[in-house]
């Protein structure tokens, strides 16, 4: 499924000035890329925008042939839920549900969820934890179970907010490995500052030059 | 995953505070219920009332207390009256050309906690508008140890003419004596009267006095064993006031107009009624509010969940039957609680209320008495849960926002 954006300005509630502004950025479908940039300046935000959770102010947002600028909230939501699959930097998991619980969360109704859980745990070799709860998992395990979710809900689009930031270099090459695993013929777009993971990508992009000038105030 | 499914989860996955949160919400629940139920049996006077009588005259005593004892049953053992006084006051008044009829009430035994009266055959012929007093079966006995039962009585215990009861002697509680109890003989079932003297049993006045004679500790010597604790006077337009001018001021009784008696008894329970119907709102009130704290207590948590429920794709309805199946649940589970600890509380209050409520064997009241309440509860706490969610979402959107430079 293609990405396109289109004339993108995003502001903030209660701010006059624009956060950031793509004027264009297309993701071809099947290919990754990763935008890279200063912490706090917007691409957490950039990511909502991209899975319809916060609307830009003006642009438009294709996914393949839908402007997710035009459906409305619910429309979004179900859109989401059967194209779009999510990973943050922490929190991807209810804590009191079990790891099978959380992956089943994703799988969108009307599927096999029994079924596809079973293959994501498989796939993802989380079969020894499959009925802990998710608040006792240590950080790397969480993401796994996250890249799981995605695996399980089969997703065109994969978006992920600094999936490996939190992680040392064993359990971020392995959530690494895992997400490439469960992107492969997905469009997928990281968001991190995390150096060791640059290399992994069809493209990258700096988050920077959609900072206006005026509002680059953060360190990097 | 289901919306009532992850509701479940919820709150099965947070045992204690579900458990601590239903028992608080039963108990308020228990408590309205209750409540509720003695309003409604304080209420029940009125259709449990005897109708019998103008007026009654007793010991001296509260006009209500008087009434309530005689036609309904209730309270402790009232003190004696002579028995003559009501042949003297009647002799005297046909005297002057007025007319009255008069019954004499002694409560002398009790039968499975069911009060046995001795009284006349006067009984059955009162004017109107105090009909209602007859036999369906056998008949009035004399002093040959029978007994008439009111419908009540004889329905639940499946007796008939010719069974023999046994009674205990009741006299003033204050007599510690073990009273052995006497073989009577059913001699007559009444008719159905629709009102408490219907669960009572009746027998002649000399055999009351027979019965207790022994155990009375207030017996008063003057009064030889002729005694009763009131008479029911049917009178005149007018009578109840040449009663009491009669007696009041100057004998050891005095009356308690009915019409008088009902007016209070009215004020009373209606008072009773809108102070039940505050304190019933306000404990719904701490419903809500407990349910609103416990969806606000893990604010932060829910918060996030819903963050992660809504990237997921769950739209916002589905976030909100979350909501309303948590709120359900509880509601239900606090019914449920509530139900049981009313019926297992209500009694226990009955009797700490003592005489201020008619006995169990007068008017029961059984759980179900509080559906009103349960009604109440689910929506008041589906309320709740659906309010709070509204601070659920406001946070919710802030928590999205986090990270914005």
């Amino acid at each position: 499924m293609n990405l396109q954006l289109s004339d993108v300005e995003v502001r903030v509630p209660g701010r006059r000035d624009a956060l950031f502004l793509v004027p264009s950025l297309r993701v071809p479908a099947g290919s990754s890329l990763l935008i890279h940039g200063p912490s706090g300046a917007g691409k957490t935000t950039l990511l909502h925008v991209l899975s319809g959770q916060f609307l830009p102010a003006t642009g438009s947002l294709h996914l393949g042939e839908t402007d997710l600028t035009a459906l409305s909230a619910s429309r979004r939501a179900a859109f989401r839920r059967r194209h779009i699959g999510i990973i943050f930097q922490r929190g991807n998991l209810i804590e009191h549900l079990t790891v099978r619980e959380n992956i089943a969360l994703g799988i969108p109704p009307g599927m096999p969820a029994r079924l596809r859980t079973e293959q994501a745990i498989r796939r993802m070799d989380l079969a020894g934890m499959q009925h802990q709860r998710a608040g006792l998992l240590s950080p790397g395990e969480q993401q796994r179970v996250a890249v799981a979710r995605i695996v399980a809900a089969e997703p065109d689009l994969i978006l992920a907010d600094e999936p490996t930031s939190s992680l040392d270099q064993a359990n971020a090459e392995t959530v690494m490995e895992a997400l490439r695993e469960a992107s492969r013929g997905k469009t997928m777009v990281v968001v991190s500052h995390d150096p060791r993971i640059l290399a992994r990508f069809d493209a990258v992009e700096n988050f920077a030059q959609w900072i206006p000038e005026k509002s680059v105030k953060v360190s990097a | 995953m289901s919306p009532l499914r992850l509701a479940w989860l919820n709150r099965t996955r947070h045992k204690a505070a579900t458990i601590l949160t239903i028992a608080s919400l039963a108990l308020m629940v228990a408590f309205a219920g209750i409540l509720l139920r003695t309003w409604r049996v304080a209420e029940s006077r009125f259709s449990t009332l005897a109708n019998s009588g103008d007026a009654i005259l007793g010991a001296k005593a509260d006009p209500v207390d008087m009434t309530l004892s005689a036609l309904n049953l209730e309270g402790p053992y009232p003190r004696f009256i002579p028995l003559r006084f009501g042949v003297l006051l009647n002799k005297n008044w046909l005297d002057t050309g007025f007319s009255a009829h008069v019954i004499p009430i002694l409560f002398c035994g009790k039968h499975e906690g069911r009060r046995v009266i001795g009284t006349t055959h006067d009984i059955f012929t009162q004017p109107e508008p105090s009909p209602g007093f007859a036999l369906q079966s056998g008949v009035w006995p004399g002093i040959d140890k029978g007994i008439v039962l009111g419908a009540e009585t004889a329905r639940r215990e499946k007796l008939h003419v010719g069974d023999r009861i046994p009674v205990t002697p009741w006299t003033s509680d204050s007599l510690d004596v073990p009273r052995a109890p006497t073989l009577f003989r059913v001699a007559g079932i009444l008719k159905p009267m629709h009102n408490a003297w219907d669960g009572a049993l009746f027998t002649n006045i000399v055999q009351a006095e027979a019965l207790i004679g022994r155990y009375s500790k207030d017996w008063n010597g003057d009064w030889s064993r002729l005694v009763a604790h009131y008479f029911i006077l049917n009178v005149p337009a007018g009578g109840v006031e040449r009663v009491r001018a009669t007696v009041d001021a100057r004998t050891v009784v005095q009356v308690a107009s009915l019409v008088d008696t009902r007016a209070a008894l009215a004020r009373m329970t209606a008072t009773g009624r809108s102070l039940g119907a505050v304190v019933a709102l306000l404990v719904l009130c701490l419903t809500a509010i407990a349910v609103a704290a416990l969806i606000l207590g893990r604010y932060e948590a829910l918060t996030r969940h819903f963050s992660i429920l809504e990237a997921v794709g769950y739209p916002r309805s589905a976030l909100l039957a979350v909501l309303a199946w948590e709120g359900l649940l509880l509601g239900l589970g606090a019914v449920l609680g509530g139900a049981v600890c009313d019926a297992t509380l209500f009694p226990l209050a009955r009797r700490l209320l003592g005489g201020a409520l008619p006995g169990p064997e007068i008017v029961s009241s059984t759980v179900w008495t509080s559906w009103p309440v349960w009604a109440a509860t689910v929506p008041a706490v589906l309320a709740a849960s659906l309010l709070s969610s509204l601070l659920v979402f406001k946070g919710r959107a802030a928590e999205r926002l986090r990270g914005l430079g």
